[in-house]
């Protein structure tokens, strides 16, 4: 048996401790202003914060999702944060508590470790290791959840007190105990929860161990009987705890758990990491697994070994149960353990947060065996003392490798985009009354939510997913929509129904910092407005009304309001005001303490089995034998010239991350082209797949090969803004000294026809307000809306599907900005559904100029939601709607404001060929701008010249000025096209009925439309639309 | 006038106040006044004297509601006086005193003009016999009251350089008039005016209606199918039926019919009447037919443009896999300009190959990769500028 150091009377202070808290608040202190801004979490309790900062007592916050309630999530450390923020501002009420969290994290351990070990020796090394403990690190410097923090640092503090309360049943212990759950609940709600699963239940185990061990003189002299017996006589006070804290968990935050009641968690699940397989998705692996673990791992054998002796047994099955959990989808076990339901909502990774943090004590009590302690004497009698030596500098080197590495991997792998200066933005809001609509941010990362903070204007979008509220984000796997390029098609879908119809939002401004959405938002009627001097481009969209002045929200009871404002602090004043006394004792040392019960467990423990050592030897081992394995197979997936299909995936790759230069060194080394040649053509390709392209899948497949020769087709699928592309490649590759290197395509020769152009056009421009005023806009400062005429329009089907199509003409004389909105009626004028033009249609329209246009109505647009609630999204697949009426009557509105942009119509149809149901041609750009995306909208008629059917297909090749770009289209299949009513009786333009303009007049009415010699589609007529992406 | 909210308050509180019944007690009470008309904004003041100590309050019934107003007892009189905001509305005021059958009327009437408003509505009209717009003119008081009917204001409007002047009376507080479009695009230029107050200036464009047909005209550097020249097609000014020039921005759509049954399409925005299109010329020979249109409204005559071919011949050389198209050249002779179409159309036993390239100094090599073509013979069509040539069973090892 081993004795450890005799307990050293509690009068002397813990030196380790006070290091640990010196190094601690130095290292954290020092980081977290690098990195705190830049995690995920952090911003969003700022945001939260604010809004206890100016609505103190008032739950709803109208500046996310239409509104949600701060309710949905424990108010304790935004509301200390709103406390701290009126002497510092915000930021500084952040920081300190980030500060604050870690000295309660250091303390929390300590107690947490003498608890277990009832060595201050141990729970002083412990402490010092959970300075650098990766998950913790990971939490606080790349997650920032600070609630989370608090909260299980509270719960370490109150375990101690649940401990003596137990084991003595000293009321004051139970009061002293409860109010540190208290602050638990109040700051994080999900910790008391399952901390009394994974913490409390297996220290009530240990609690009734001990009673048992003084009921007899050894421990393996508890049996069974021994246990029971003493469990019957704490039976009592277990029950009192729980029953108390089950109170304190749910009274505190009461209206926390009405919320949640009365308004589910409905929505589709968002896919989170930890769920992921970690071996096969490798990033979710490092971030959930590895990281957290760190160097735990090695010591793991150490860790199950103490954890599974029998005083600790029940915190060995905690921690075994949290492991396995915290492995989320590499194995079947944790989603059979939770269920489906559960496994899809909870994230996972918090598991292995509470896994690491339950380890620590043993680390901690690991570290001091090994460095005073009989590891270190077993290892230096058997080993040498060399070997202690060298083994020490390894561990110490890989806990501060780990630390370092965890610290600044948002440095190596940014998962926000950099910082943006929010003032010019927060400027624009404030000016013009621009607050008086909602916003958008695009490509913002969670910069979103300090925006927001800065700002009284409202977004439609939000960065709380459990509180999202409108069904077009709820049936969304998608968590934010200003990174919907991320979440693929489903955020694309998403974000497309905001932008297609934002006058349900009031949505006018979107500020854009990702170009990808650029051609989403000119194609659906948007236009830019300015770049703010922050690089920030602010798209406009008109014909949107500002918000109503009074907004509706749902109101809780009074009692709630302030059961919420002055629960969470009053539990931090409660439990400062109940444990100051023994702080201060501990801290100041002025009168001898009584020693807690758990210091007089008599510290004994058998001394550590060689066969152990050998153990940790072997795991050792496997682990570097594992990661030797994992560095070799990612070498060889990543050596592009290892074959011809990693050749052609490596060149994609590069290329998709715009790595010019890598892509270069993947090109035949013969074909003699120079990086400078290489970079030029690049530098001249534009379009939809060079410039806003992001390659989705890839797959490669050898169509026939030599040995030193192959052709691979490679199939991409690209997420393009507009559309989802597949694409078969086909790529010659060629070995060269046993590399592989791929053949590239011949360029276009063509040379355009003259070196220099002139171009003439007319220019728009609108004043706006003539004044420089804060009144609303002089009468006669607005401008008259555009006179439109809906020259035709319809209701039909397609393949199960509703649209509604037609054509409308600016009949003014100044360029139009159209927005044209449809709603569709059973017999019995109910409405189903209504939507807006979107793609198919020229949002802007010159005098005169005519646009076909084509409403579909995607799964939102109809009224009950709950039927369009996709099961797997595809933007081009509809989901299939059952209602109970068919759609027969439509009313159509169309709105035409005066635009002054995006009016570009030089391309051409150069030469246009049909035959059967194929259409082949080539753009020719006349003009003098780059058009980025062209857009061919194709209309087809019957053979009495009206209009049957509407689409559009984009080009995904720019076209330079005097250049040409071939396009081949197919003609989409009508037999099964229906019409279902074309009578326009409630077609009107700007709220007025249709005009009549052209058949007031006499004169033969004119319309070209090109003749086909198909029989199905007699003529078709093509209109053209260009995206202009750099405009000069 | 602004209704502040203690004034609310005050409604609020008389109207509770009043629907109280209260026992009729008839003192003797006697109005002292005795003008009955007032100036807005005059300071009204009604005394009357009482025989008893009773205060009874005064009941005032006016535009903004009703409202009961506390008297200053002096000597034997009660004062009351009429609030500011009350006696600048022009109006008649019902007045009552409480607890007794004393009632009257007093009249305010608007002061002076003090400023006209007027409004005119559409902005825009198009040049022609039939479309108008309107101006409503209201003339008011410094306490914006509304001046009384038949008080003449001066509508005043300037166009086509002449100015014109018209007198209308108000009648129920307002007055209007229609303001009809010119056949001639411009401006029109109205303001009120009475007296020496004037309204602000009204400014209502006249645009160009609806096009009529127009011509069409061309310009090119030369005849030739060479696709690497620009064409313009030019209309002629277009104007509406009263001659006025379309406005600029105008859209017009050219449409292109080839003799070889292929479409060419292209749009041009109008410059004073003037839309001009460019076009790359073909490359082959060919006519073409053009017309312009501005959709249902306007449309050109048929132009026809011929095309004389660039190239006339070409020579084919096959080397191993190679497909070499050489001797190119244009009209002068000259090397074709690069990029100008080579369609090759392979076809062997089961295959059927069509290669598209554009020519590098007047030079194509279409190169058959072993990986697509195995060996065997293949027939080879070679296309340009409209030149065909067929080698039938090459053998391509």
């Amino acid at each position: 048996m081993y004795k450890m150091q005799p307990l050293k009377s509690s009068k002397k202070t813990n030196k380790i401790l006070i290091v640990a808290l010196f190094v601690g608040l130095l290292f954290h202190g020092a980081t977290i202003f690098y990195t705190l801004e830049t995690t995920y979490d952090a911003l969003i309790h700022l945001f939260f914060a604010e809004h206890y900062a100016s609505n103190w007592f008032e739950p709803w916050n109208f500046k996310w999702y239409t509104g949600f309630t701060v309710m949905s999530y424990p108010p304790l450390v935004h509301q200390s944060i709103a406390l701290l923020s009126s002497i510092g501002g915000l930021k500084f009420g952040m920081f300190t508590i980030a500060i604050v969290g870690v000295i309660l994290f250091i303390t929390g351990v300590y107690r947490f470790t003498l608890l277990l070990t009832s060595n201050r020796n141990c729970a002083g090394y412990a402490a010092l290791l959970a300075v650098f403990s990766s998950s913790f690190v990971e939490t606080l410097h790349i997650f920032g959840q600070l609630p989370s923090i608090v909260g299980i640092s509270v719960l370490m503090h109150a375990l101690p007190e649940i401990y003596l309360w137990l084991k003595n049943g000293k009321i004051k212990y139970l009061i002293t105990s409860l109010s540190l759950i208290a602050v638990t609940v109040t700051s994080h709600h999900v910790t008391p929860i399952f901390g009394m699963v994974f913490f409390i239940f297996p220290l009530i185990g240990m609690v009734i161990m001990d009673h048992s061990r003084d009921r007899v003189s050894t421990y393996r002299q508890i049996t069974f009987k021994v246990f029971l017996v003493s469990f019957f006589k704490l039976f009592k006070r277990i029950v009192v705890f729980g029953a108390c804290s089950l109170v304190i968990i749910i009274g505190c935050i009461l209206p926390y758990w009405i919320n949640t009641k009365n308004n589910p968690i409905t929505q589709v699940p968002i896919p989170h990491g930890s769920r992921d397989n970690f071996i096969e998705i490798t990033s979710s692996g490092l971030v959930f697994f590895l990281i957290p673990w760190g160097i735990l791992l090695l010591i793991l054998p150490y860790i199950f070994y103490r954890y599974y002796s029998k005083r600790y047994l029940f915190f060995g099955l905690s921690i075994t149960l949290l492991t396995i959990l915290g492995t989320g989808g590499t194995t079947p076990i944790p989603r059979t353990i939770l269920g489906e339901n559960a496994f899809n909502i909870l994230t996972l990774d918090r598991f292995t947060l509470w896994a690491s943090i339950m380890s620590l004590p043993m680390l901690g009590e690991f570290a001091y065996r090994f460095i005073n302690g009989d590891l270190k004497e077993l290892i230096q009698s058997k080993l040498g003392a060399v070997y202690h030596r060298l083994s020490g500098g390894v561990l110490a080197g890989l806990i501060i490798f780990f630390s370092i590495f965890t610290i600044t991997l948002g440095n190596f792998r940014p998962s926000q985009p950099p910082k943006i200066k929010m003032l010019p933005i927060v400027n624009f809001l404030d000016q013009d009354q621009h607050h008086e609509w909602r916003y958008l941010t695009l490509g913002f990362g969670d910069q979103m939510a300090w925006l927001s903070a800065q700002t009284n204007a409202l977004t439609v979008d939000g960065n709380y997913h459990s509180a999202r509220r409108l069904p077009e984000l709820t049936t969304r796997p998608i968590e934010r929509l200003e990174n919907s390029k991320f979440k693929g098609v489903e955020g694309l879908g998403s974000l497309q129904q905001f932008l297609t119809a934002p006058e349900k939002y009031h949505l006018k401004y979107i500020f854009s910092n990702d170009k990808f959405y650029d051609p989403m938002l000119y194609f659906s009627g948007w236009q830019r407005l300015q770049q703010l001097e922050n690089g920030i481009m602010v798209w406009e969209k008109l014909n949107v009304a500002p918000l109503p002045k009074i907004l509706p929200f749902q109101d809780v009871a009074q009692w709630q309001k302030l059961l919420w404002g002055i629960m969470p602090i009053l539990t931090v004043l409660i439990a400062f005001v109940l444990n100051f006394h023994l702080l201060l004792l501990r801290l100041l040392k002025y009168k001898e303490v009584r020693l807690p019960d758990y210091l007089k467990v008599p510290f004994t423990i058998k001394n550590i089995p060689w066969s152990l050592i050998v153990l940790l030897h072997i795991w050792s081992i496997i682990l570097v034998i594992i990661s030797i394995i994992g560095l070799y197979l990612l070498y060889i997936k990543n050596d592009a010239h290892h074959s011809p299909e990693n050749v052609s995936i490596a060149y994609y790759d590069a290329l998709d991350f715009k790595e010019f230069k890598k892509a270069h060194s993947y090109i035949d080394v013969k074909s003699k082209l120079s990086l400078d040649q290489y970079m030029l053509e690049v530098s001249v390709s534009d379009g939809l797949l060079s410039s806003y392209g992001k390659l989705d899948e890839i797959d490669t497949q050898i169509v026939s090969s030599t040995d030193s020769t192959a052709i691979v087709q490679v199939f991409t699928k690209w997420i393009t803004p507009l559309k989802k592309l597949e694409k078969a490649t086909i790529i010659s590759t060629v070995k060269r000294d046993g590399n592989w290197y791929i053949q590239l395509q011949e360029k276009d020769p063509d040379l355009p026809p003259d070196q220099f152009i002139s171009v003439n056009q007319t220019d728009f421009y609108n004043q706006g307000r003539r004044k420089a005023t804060v009144e609303k806009t002089f009468h006669e400062d607005v401008l008259k809306q555009p006179e439109l005429q809906l020259l035709n329009s319809k209701l039909v089907k397609n393949e199960g599907q509703y649209y509604l199509l037609g054509e409308v003409q600016n009949i003014d004389n100044v360029p139009a900005d159209v927005v044209i909105n449809g709603t569709i009626y059973d017999n019995s004028n109910k409405e189903l559904a209504s939507y807006n033009a979107q793609y198919d249609l020229k949002h802007k329209l010159l005098p005169k100029e005519i646009s076909s246009f084509k409403i579909k109505f995607e799964g939102i647009a109809w009224q009950n939601t709950k039927d369009s609630i996709p099961s797997g999204f595809d933007p081009d697949h509809y989901t299939p709607i059952n209602f109970e009426s068919e759609p027969q009557v439509f009313n159509l509105q169309a709105a035409g404001n005066v635009a002054i942009t995006d009016l570009y119509k030089a391309l051409t149809i150069n030469e246009l060929h049909i035959k059967g149901d194929k259409l082949s041609g080539s753009l020719f750009n006349a003009g003098n701008q780059q058009v980025t995306v062209p857009q061919l909208l194709l209309s087809y008629y019957d053979q009495h010249s009206n209009l049957v059917w509407v689409e559009h297909h984009f080009i995904t090749d720019a076209i330079r000025p005097q250049r040409k770009s071939n396009f081949e289209i197919k003609l989409t299949d009508l037999k099964e096209l229906k019409t279902i009513n074309s009578n326009m009786s409630n077609c009107y333009v700007n709220g007025l009925p249709n005009p009549n303009y052209h058949t007031s007049y006499d004169d033969k009415v004119e319309h070209e439309l090109i003749p086909t010699s198909n029989s199905e589609i007699p003529y078709i007529k093509i209109e053209l639309n260009s995206y202009i992406g750099n405009p000069n | 006038m602004i209704l502040r909210n203690s004034h609310i308050l005050i409604m609020i509180v008389t109207l509770l106040m009043s629907s109280k019944e209260h026992p009729y007690v008839d003192p003797t009470y006697r109005l002292i006044n005795t003008t009955t008309e007032y100036l807005a904004g005059d300071n009204i003041v009604l005394e009357i004297s009482a025989t008893t100590d009773d205060i009874p309050l005064l009941k005032i019934m006016g535009n903004q509601g009703i409202i009961l107003i506390k008297p200053l007892k002096n000597d034997a009189h009660l004062k009351y006086p009429i609030p500011q905001f009350i006696s600048s509305e022009a109006g008649v005021l019902y007045w009552k005193l409480l607890q007794t059958n004393l009632e009257g009327k007093l009249k305010i009437l608007p002061k002076n003009i003090h400023h006209i408003e007027s409004y005119v509505g559409p902005p825009t009209l198009e040049a022609s016999k039939d479309d108008f717009t309107m101006i409503t003119i209201l003339p008011v008081d410094e306490f914006d009251n509304p001046q009384l009917d038949n008080t003449t204001v001066t509508l005043k409007n300037f166009m086509d350089f002449k100015k014109e002047e018209k007198d209308l009376m108000i009648n129920n507080l307002f007055t209007f008039d229609i303001l009809n479009a010119h056949t001639s695009t411009g401006k029109l230029i109205t303001t009120v005016t009475s007296g020496n107050v004037s309204s602000k200036e009204h400014t209502i464009d006249i645009m160009a209606g609806r096009a009529v047909d127009f011509t069409l005209s061309r310009k090119r550097n030369h005849p030739y199918a060479d696709g690497n020249q620009t064409l313009q097609l030019i209309t002629s000014s277009i104007t509406d039926r009263y001659g006025n020039t379309v406005s600029d921005g105008t859209l017009v759509t050219f449409y292109i019919q080839t003799e070889h049954g292929a479409t060419r399409q292209t749009t041009a925005t109008t410059i004073n009447g003037v839309a001009t299109a460019n076009l790359l010329h073909p490359e082959k020979a060919e006519s073409w037919e053009v017309r312009a249109l501005i959709p249902n409204m306007a449309v050109s005559n048929y132009m026809k443009i011929e095309f004389l071919p660039a190239i006339k011949d070409f020579d084919i050389q096959i080397t191993g896999r190679s497909i070499r198209v050489t001797s190119l050249t244009s009209f002068l002779g000259q090397i074709i300009p690069d990029g100008f179409t080579v369609e090759a159309i392979i076809v062997g036993n089961d295959s059927d190959h069509n290669l598209n390239k554009g020519t590098l100094n007047g030079d194509v090599t279409f190169y058959l990769d072993p990986n697509v073509f195995e060996k065997g013979d293949y027939d080879i069509k070679i296309t340009a500028g409209g030149i065909v040539k067929h080698l039938k069973n090459v053998a391509i090892e």
